[in-house]
């Protein structure tokens, strides 16, 4: 080959790549861009697209950060009043779902490749039985999906059918709407308002407006487990389930037992109608229902509504199938196998249908298994918890394989449904302007009807030892359980990544001779299960605290043999609490974990004050370092003073702000082995105290004005810019990590392995372009989101003006729920930041080092002493 | 020159002499020069030389298998950022310090007894630096760009950052390399000749190139005495300041554990005490296989057992200040660092350390002990061992538990950081074997001066 035929040849070829390289990421022409009107994609550019992603079959309102067609960030819509602006993890790391390597793209039917022509041709030869039929003889399997438009499509077309909507912790057939802003006192009995409830973000704020000591909310709560809200309690105690019912039934009655039940009954009546009781459950919500009724509180504090369809029917199914009545199964966005510990007999379906976009077991069990579509790629509508309903518009051109739920339930009666059409034509028949609808997200306002609490049977947990369910805090029921980034990141309270423990009382262990690692065995009427222990003081003594999501085999090359699955020790039965067995095991495994001592060691790391005291001496104490030094002071930042505060009062430990750093600052994923050895690369981290009191503190990068980390590089790859940050040189690093060891604060990450998985070419896309991807052998660390500095410096510049306060918002401060993260410049006294660390109660960790730190804290300030 | 401090060493131990009584100078130009031309070392040095090669397998495998992964091979993550290789980095560095110390330093001193083993313990030095050297260029993330510590002019303008230690320490490390070389180098020079005169055939143009055309004549002999002394005077103080200097790599920092202002004559007794330790266990096996007891006499060995003892208090006290000044400093953090080494995860080191450097060294309070080859041989390598557990202490101890309990974490060294380590020892061995076997190992021209002193 010639030298010009072979220019010739590669100029074409690399073209042609190019071009392939253009055709996936673009959103689709339909979809109208959040902020710039529709026009083509400018380079560089970001579009931000509104849109709606399911959660526990609700809608939650984001924006998705689109840069030349590729989604790279979700945050939640600020108008949306499910999310408000904030996030959690799972909602933060959603993007990494959508790249998944693993993803379904191939129609297969018993396990074998199949054409969609095919598909086509077996769900056209069943259409005719179907629709005579109207429906009679198919099930339906799905998450309870609250879309107006779904709903219409299933009752219309197949209004004989049987739907099922399975959800592994359903919340029961009356939604609590709760209002905290209303209430003075809040008593939780074992409901973890915080960290698991499908409206967490929602309530997370409105706690969050509570949290100043100006008008400080109290909280006790009362919980078998450890949960977000049992350390953001002002007043907590561990109780056991059967014990949490018996305290409400003391309530109720009037007749408190001791001196602390008697305070809390004498608080509550005074508040009446100011306070709030919430339910777990382990408790009757009727008897909730009359103490709330009793106190005045309905309609205040509390109202409820009533859910149309009832939730929670494993057990039917089952029924069903096992009867032989299921003649056409379709399962859709959910995995019921594997939710009821793989007891469903689904091949006594005659057909079964599996629509998912990702690998799971019911796949493995169906009969025909179509590519779903990401919740990104959809179309839809969703209502969120308080009933405001929004849409969904897909922000990348899905794949062509995927098949939306709208089609293949339109295609079961021979119907063509396109997604779009059918969205659009049932909200533009209501009379809804569709471009402004869509370009906003949200279509409709009105909530869902109030109506009257209504009675259900409550099976009331035994006495003895049992075993607790609750979801992992980011795996959920096992839905995200291929997303290395929710994997790796540490939950909040026992810190552990890429598995899951047993957590049992700390002094029962110790009584027991078990240490942790150990493993156990629990046997359940439905089955058994080995898994290693985790200690925790703030565990009920004989409850096993079991987290669902874990130890799938079908999950994907990332999630699947990580951790056991909890499933099988409750089937399909559905409860939260069951009786168990426990009998010792001879195994033992270490822990993946990022933390390992939750002791505080004498150190005064989260400082704490009653409110008293905030009143009487607002300082509490803090004393700020002496500031003499035998240098001449260094020149202070002329015009700007980056910094940050973090209001521990606020921060309820959900971790959201380190699963959005990770997105935003494209922080490498370094699976369970370097995890294990303590190489996880979280810029951020969510510290969790178990002792002298439970606490979370985040600790970010402080950018020292005297930075350690700065006088020992040899080479100059960390220092100061002119504004404060201290800043990485990622090219003149070479690695010495002098600066790690030095770091007080030990938030510097270090590359010590390629972790920049070449091989996954998916992930590519969702990496930030304004962020450099570390290669191995250098040291990095939180750069206080420097790109979004420099962007608005750039937008300033040009406009002649200076950067307002509020402009820049770092990836943490965006996610979090509670607003517990405030960033800006501290030389401007009008700014929030300045304003915040000018309050008496905010210190510096370990400001004595003298190292000045940038990002301070406001000292946990809570309402009464605790008397522990 | 130094016949005054030798009659006064003679008359203060007058049954150790420093040479064997009947030996001429004759006999020792014919006698050395004669280990280096013929075989005299036999089969024990190839089935040597074979086990060294092995370890310089082991060495070379994991230094590659480092090179294509990274260092996250080892052992160390993101709370115990230095491991086994700055550890093994400060041992081998400790012990590179006993040759200038004896070579230099007691040369400035006058002390004649130095004579007979100044050759071998700067060989020991050269390797032990060598060896040394290896692991902070290694334990670089980016070991290729190591050259960036260097003050090099350069398109962009950059310099080191001369406020951090590492700095210092590269510049120390290589001074001391350097000048250690040379200073071994010319000494070597006068005994290549004689080694040359002796030879026959190709050895003799080796040998001959290598000696730099020494002829003998009055003038050589007259520079070589006053470069000789000038660069005595240069290596003399770089026995202080390279230890000191490697010491604030620590003491710099801000950790509890680490930020004391004793390290740096803590550091240079406990590199001099590593060194004479290192030197008996070389000395003792080498004097009974080569049959160097006419050179390398009690004398010599009694008188290094001497210096660990006094090397050994030093290091003692350097114990007791930190304990005591952590205490003293009445803050949690110093106070806590003290618990942690008593009560924490790498304790029983800390009392081997203890053991092997504080107390095992009293024995050397008696004569007899003193003057036992093999029962010194013993000590010193407990005297090593300990040596090198103390700076795993200073390192891994330190790190794994400093300010946020948070951060706290083991370390656990991993088959690469124990694979480079015992590498090194390939890599020191087999070096020392071809020095041993091809260079004259005891200084020729000045035994033959000291043998001459001595008749006078």
């Amino acid at each position: 080959m010639g030298r010009r035929r072979f220019l010739k040849l590669m100029s074409t070829s690399m073209a042609l790549l190019g071009l392939s390289g253009c055709a996936r990421f673009r959103a689709p022409s339909e979809a109208l861009p959040y902020v710039h009107p529709p026009s083509e994609v400018m380079p560089g550019e970001r579009d931000f697209y509104a849109t709606t992603l399911p959660f526990r079959g609700y809608g939650r309102g984001v924006v998705v950060e689109c840069v030349m067609g590729r989604p790279v960030k979700v945050d939640g819509h600020p108008e949306h009043p499910s999310t408000l602006g904030g996030s959690d993890a799972a909602l933060q790391a959603c993007l990494l779902e959508l790249y998944d390597p693993d993803r379904l793209l191939t129609i297969t039917r018993n396990h074998k490749p199949a054409s969609r022509t095919q598909l086509e041709a077996f769900l056209l030869e069943q259409a005719p039985r179907i629709s005579r039929a109207r429906g009679e003889g198919v099930h339906i399997v799905s998450p309870p999906l609250h879309s107006p438009s779904l709903e219409k499509l299933i009752e219309s077309t197949l209004p004989q059918a049987t739907w099922h909507r399975v959800e592994a912790f359903s919340e029961g057939p009356v939604r609590h709407h709760y209002n905290l802003e209303q209430a003075d006192l809040v008593v939780s009995l074992g409901l973890d308002f915080l960290g698991n409830h499908p409206d967490s973000l929602r309530l997370a704020r409105d706690f969050s407006k509570r949290r100043n000591p100006e008008n400080m909310s109290q909280i006790w709560s009362y919980d078998c487990r450890p949960t977000l809200t049992t350390v953001a309690a002002d007043h907590h105690r561990v109780l056991t389930p059967h014990e949490q019912q018996a305290l409400l039934q003391r309530l109720l009655a009037g007749n408190p037992e001791g001196e602390d039940e008697s305070r809390l009954l004498s608080l509550l009546q005074q508040q009446s109608g100011r306070c709030l009781v919430m339910g777990g459950p382990a408790v009757d919500p009727s008897l909730v229902h009359r103490l709330n009724e009793k106190l005045g509180n309905l309609g205040k504090t509390v109202t409820y509504s009533f859910h149309d369809r009832p939730v929670g029917s494993l057990r039917d199914l089952r029924v069903a199938l096992d009867w032989g009545k299921v003649e056409w199964l379709i399962t859709f966005d959910c995995d019921p196998c594997y939710l009821s510990g793989d007891t469903l007999p689904l091949e006594k379906a005659s057909n079964s249908i599996h629509l998912h976009h990702r690998p799971n077991l019911t796949a493995q069990r169906s009969d025909w298994v179509v590519p779903g579509l990401h919740p990104l790629e959809r179309w839809g509508d969703l209502r969120s918890f308080d009933g405001t309903t929004s849409l969904s518009q897909p922000v990348i051109e899905p794949p062509a394989i995927g098949w939306s739920s709208y089609k293949l339930l339109g295609s079961l009666t021979g119907a063509v449904v396109s997604d779009l059409e059918y969205v659009k034509s049932y909200w533009t028949d209501l009379n809804k302007n569709w471009p402004q609808s869509l370009s906003s997200g949200i279509v409709a306002r009105q909530g869902f009807p109030e109506s009257a609490f209504v009675e259900t049977e409550f099976l009331q947990s035994k006495e003895g030892q049992q075993v607790a369910f609750s979801p992992d805090p980011y795996l959920y029921d096992g839905r995200h359980t291929n997303n290395p980034w929710l994997l790796e990141l540490p939950r909040p309270i026992t810190r552990l990544a890429w598995n899951n423990a047993v957590i049992v009382n700390e002094d029962w262990a110790r009584k027991q001779g078990y240490s942790e690692g150990d493993h156990i065995v629990l046997k359940t009427q439905h089955g058994q299960l080995e898994a290693p222990i985790f200690l925790s003081k703030n565990q009920a003594s004989g409850v096993f605290g079991v987290s669902t999501g874990w130890g799938q085999e079908e999950a994907g090359r990332f999630g699947s043999g990580q951790g056991y699955d909890a499933y099988p020790l409750r089937g399909a039965s559905e409860v939260s609490f069951l009786s168990v067995e426990i009998e010792k095991s001879a195994n033992h495994t270490i822990l993946i974990s990022t933390q390992h001592q939750q002791k505080m060691e004498g150190r005064d790391l989260v400082r704490r004050g009653t409110l008293q005291q905030w009143g009487k001496d607002p300082t509490l104490d803090i004393e700020p370092p002496p500031e003499e030094s035998i240098y001449p002071e260094k020149l202070e930042s002329p015009e700007r003073r980056w910094g940050m505060v973090i209001d521990l009062s606020k921060c309820i430990g959900c971790n959201a702000c380190t699963a959005a750093c990770g997105s935003e600052n494209n922080l490498a994923v370094v699976g369970p082995e370097e995890t294990s050895k303590g190489r996880a690369m979280h810029w951020l981290r969510v510290d969790h105290y178990e002792e002298p009191e439970s606490a979370f503190q985040p600790v970010p990068c402080m950018h020292c004005e005297n930075a350690p980390c700065e006088q020992v590089c040899p080479v100059e790859a960390t220092l100061h810019n002119k504004e404060g940050l201290n800043q990485m040189i990622y090219n003149r690093c070479v690695g010495t990590r002098y600066c790690l060891n030095n770091c007080p604060y030990k938030v510097r990450r270090f590359n010590f392995l390629d972790y920049t998985h070449p091989d996954i070419d998916e992930w590519d896309n969702v990496r930030n372009p304004e962020v450099t991807v570390r290669s191995r052998g250098v040291m990095e660390k939180c750069t206080y989101c420097v790109q979004r500095i420099e962007a608005a410096d750039i937008r300033s510049r040009i406009e002649e003006r200076k950067i307002e306060d509020g402009e820049v918002i770092t990836a943490c401060q965006t996610a979090c729920p509670t607003r517990a993260i405030v960033f800006g410049d501290l030389n401007d006294p009008e700014s929030e930041v300045a304003k915040q660390a000018a309050l008496p109660h905010n210190y510096g960790l370990l400001a004595e080092l003298n190292t000045r730190p940038r990002t301070t804290y406001l000292a946990r300030i809570s309402h009464q002493e605790s008397e522990r | 020159m130094s016949s005054k401090s030798t009659k006064f060493a003679r008359e203060a131990h007058p049954p150790e002499p420093v040479v064997g009584s009947n030996l001429s100078g004759a006999d020792v130009v014919d006698d050395i020069s004669d280990q280096v031309l013929s075989d005299r070392l036999g089969q024990i040095w190839w089935i040597a030389l074979g086990c060294s090669l092995v370890l310089l397998t082991v060495f070379a495998i994991s230094v590659a298998v480092l090179l294509w992964k990274g260092v996250g091979v080892w052992g160390i993550h993101d709370t115990v950022g230095w491991g086994l290789a700055i550890t093994n980095f400060v041992w081998w560095i400790g012990i590179g310090h006993a040759g200038t110390f004896i070579s230099a330093f007691l040369l400035l001193m006058s002390q004649g007894w130095r004579t007979s083993i100044n050759r071998f313990a700067e060989g020991m030095t050269l390797l032990a630096v060598a060896c040394a050297g290896v692991f902070p260029l290694l334990h670089l993330g980016r070991p290729w760009l190591f050259y960036w510590l260097m003050p090099y002019p350069n398109r962009m303008d950059l310099w080191p950052q001369w406020r951090s230690p590492l700095i210092w320490d590269f510049v120390a490390v290589s001074t001391y390399g350097s000048v250690s070389l040379l200073f071994w180098y010319l000494g070597l020079i006068p005994d290549l000749a004689a080694v040359r005169d002796r030879a026959t055939g190709r050895k003799k143009k080796i040998y001959g190139l290598l000696c730099l055309g020494w002829r003998g004549s009055a003038y050589h002999w007259s520079y070589h005495q006053r470069a000789y002394l000038l660069l005595a005077a240069l290596a003399t103080p770089l026995v202080v300041s390279v230890h000191s200097i490697v010491s604030l790599d620590f003491s710099v920092a801000i950790l509890p554990g680490w930020h004391s202002t004793i390290f740096p004559p803590y550091f240079v007794a406990g590199a001099i005490l590593s060194g004479f330790a290192m030197v008996i266990t070389l000395a003792v096996p080498l004097r009974a296989w080569m049959r160097l007891e006419n050179y390398i006499t009690l004398k010599h060995l009694e008188n290094s057992a001497k210096l660990m003892l006094i090397t050994s208090f030093i290091v003692t006290y350097g114990y007791a200040s930190e304990v005591f000044f952590g205490w003293w400093s009445g803050e949690v953090f110093h106070i806590a660092h003290i618990e942690h080494l008593f009560t924490g995860a790498y304790s029983p080191l800390w009392f081997v350390v203890l053991i092997c450097n504080s107390v095992l060294p009293q024995l050397l309070w008696w004569r007899k002990f003193r003057t036992s080859p093999w029962a010194l041989f013993w000590l010193s390598l407990a005297v090593n061992i300990g040596m090198w557990g103390e700076r795993y202490i200073i390192v891994v101890g330190t790190l794994y538990k400093d300010y946020l309990p948070s951060a706290w974490r083991l370390y656990h060294a991993t088959i690469w950081d124990w694979g480079l380590f015992l590498g090194t020892f390939g890599l020191f061995g087999f070096l020392f074997l071809l020095f041993i076997r091809y260079v004259p190992v005891i200084s020729i021209h000045e035994m033959v001066e000291l043998i001459k002193e001595k008749r006078e």
